[in-house]
């Protein structure tokens, strides 16, 4: 069964040459417990793709056409406030740059409490104690410190810790994770990959992975889609599309990457 | 931060000062050696003297005790003045730099027509109209000094508001207003601060001009203003009727601007020579 089905999303940007065409007619379906990755080059959309799906395109860009069916409605045509408590709740998303994701001016805890304030009603103490729980949960060490910290005084490998942890705070259906290790250096991004593949097994999460990495995207997805310039250009089995791609664009991105290593 | 804040001399010679005039506010009966109101009228402008350390004025009451008294009514004009302008200032200058566009153009078109306005002769119109009492001043001095606050806040608004932080709590489902309060204003709140700090000088040394041009705090209340007032027909005679008061007003609005530039130094390092 489809946990979110994006048909045709289309995302143009107005500019005083013409639109320009960031996501162009974007078609993919995630399955539920399905790791879905999105691979493409530097500005090929998908970012802003995985935006879209929240409908969190910042002006100018504009969603132009398209439909995002999640849960028997389309994100792209209900309410903002129905919208809102979707948000965070039943879908949750992971930044790349940990470090400033997060508010200099709060505890990390406070932020991950406010995550689940912000969508369940309860007590101060019992927020805390979840929130304490789900950064226990991702291998942070001495979570009841960590919780009082501010951002700065963690490091990026933590921070990255504690944002999966508020990703996760309000079991939700979906998680977009965009290009979750790619800020950290190797040996922390080995980890944070060893940290989502444990979560990932053990909760049965559906999941966006989106990375421009193909070694991260074949040890984390069974399926993929490759952007480029806008337009998915190929989907299928991530094995399959490694082994023998069909397009041209994905065997020239799989050769420059060989060509890296 | 606050080993920096101590380094900075001048910065804590104004925070001194201020801890100095503050005391004298709170713990004004305590301080004072004469009541502020009681007249004397054997001891008209006596020079200062052993009991009378700043002297006594035309009918006798003892200046210090008025200054002392008085510091209460312009410090509190003062803050409240101040605290008025940064409310204001705050909430259209987070809206117009939250929302832009229309919202945005609207009232930063306001806020230029308000700085159009000589402030003081407004100010001066308006207390004309209105009755000349404490709270009025209070609110006609922060209803005009919002200006600059509202330009400060919406400026770090603009740069706080594309922060990856701002949109990862957007994804969690938190709405404008929730955004607005919870991350944009305690970001932005290092420069309002500095401001403010400076503003408190500039509203204490207006509550001063227009007690002294009569139609600020009515006598017999004493403020700095009014005594300074009082002083302007003995001058010739009584210096210390203008003098004391005056060093006052000119040492405290000192203060606050040593105090201010201390602490945007400690809020903006680059600026630090």
């Amino acid at each position: 069964m489809d946990i979110v089905n994006v048909k045709d999303l289309k995302v143009y940007f107005d500019s005083p040459h013409g639109a320009v065409k960031a996501v162009d007619g974007v078609s993919f379906d995630i399955d539920k417990g399905e790791v879905f990755g999105l691979v493409g080059e530097s500005g090929s959309g998908k970012t802003l793709t995985a935006l879209s799906i929240l409908r969190l395109v910042a002006t100018p860009g504009k969603i132009v056409s398209g439909s995002v069916m999640f849960a028997g409605q389309d994100l792209l045509a209900i309410d903002e406030e129905l919208l809102r408590a979707i948000r965070g709740s039943k879908i949750s998303m992971v930044f790349q740059e940990p470090a400033s994701a997060f508010n200099p001016v709060f505890t990390i805890g406070y932020q991950v409490s406010e995550a689940i304030t912000a969508h369940r009603k309860m007590a101060g103490w019992k927020a805390r104690d979840i929130a304490m729980e789900f950064l226990r949960r991702v291998h942070i060490p001495e979570p009841k410190k960590v919780y009082y910290d501010y951002p700065h005084q963690l490091s990026g490998g933590t921070k990255q810790r504690a944002m999966i942890a508020m990703a996760l705070v309000n079991n939700p259906e979906l998680i977009i994770l965009d290009e979750p290790t790619t800020a950290l250096d190797v040996t922390i991004q080995a980890q944070i990959l060893e940290l989502l593949e444990e979560i990932i097994s053990r909760e049965k999460l559906s999941i966006l992975f989106i990375s421009h990495d193909f070694g991260i995207i074949a040890r984390m997805c069974g399926r993929v889609a490759v952007m480029h310039k806008g337009k998915i250009v190929e989907t299928g089995d991530t094995r399959q599309i490694l082994s023998s791609p069909k397009e041209a664009y994905t065997a020239s991105l799989l050769e420059s990457v060989r060509a890296l290593a | 931060m606050v080993r920096e804040f101590l380094n900075n001399k001048m910065a804590v010679a104004g925070f001194v000062f201020i801890t100095i005039i503050l005391a004298f506010a709170i713990f004004a009966p305590a301080i004072a050696p004469y009541n502020p109101s009681s007249i004397d009228a054997k001891n008209i402008l006596a020079a200062p003297s052993g009991a009378h350390i700043f002297g006594t004025d035309t009918l006798g009451r003892d200046i210090f005790s008025r200054i002392v008294y008085g510091s209460r009514i312009s410090l509190s004009i003062g803050f409240i003045a101040v605290g008025i302008a940064v409310v204001i200032g705050v909430f259209f200058g987070s809206i117009a730099g939250y929302y832009g566009g229309r919202a945005d153009s609207i009232i930063m078109r306001f806020v230029d027509i308000m700085l159009c306005f000589p402030t003081f002769f407004l100010i001066l119109a308006v207390i004309a109209i209105l009755e000349p009492s404490i709270f009025n001043i209070m609110v006609v001095i922060g209803a005009t000094g919002w200006m600059g606050v509202a330009r400060l806040v919406r400026a770090e608004v603009l740069t706080l508001k594309e922060r990856d932080y701002v949109t990862a709590s957007r994804i969690m489902g938190a709405s404008n207003i929730w955004i607005i309060v919870r991350h944009l204003i305690p970001n932005a709140i290092g420069p309002v601060m500095v401001s403010a700090t400076l503003g408190i000088g500039g509203a204490i040394l207006t509550e001063s001009a227009l007690s002294f041009l009569g139609i600020g705090v009515q006598p017999p209340t004493p403020s700095w203003g009014n005594i300074l007032m009082d002083g302007k027909s003995t001058l010739g005679v009584a210096w210390w009727l203008t003098i004391f008061p005056g060093v006052f007003i000119f040492l405290t609005v000192l203060a606050y601007n040593l105090l201010s530039e201390g602490l945007r130094d400690l809020f903006e390092p680059r600026l630090r020579k």
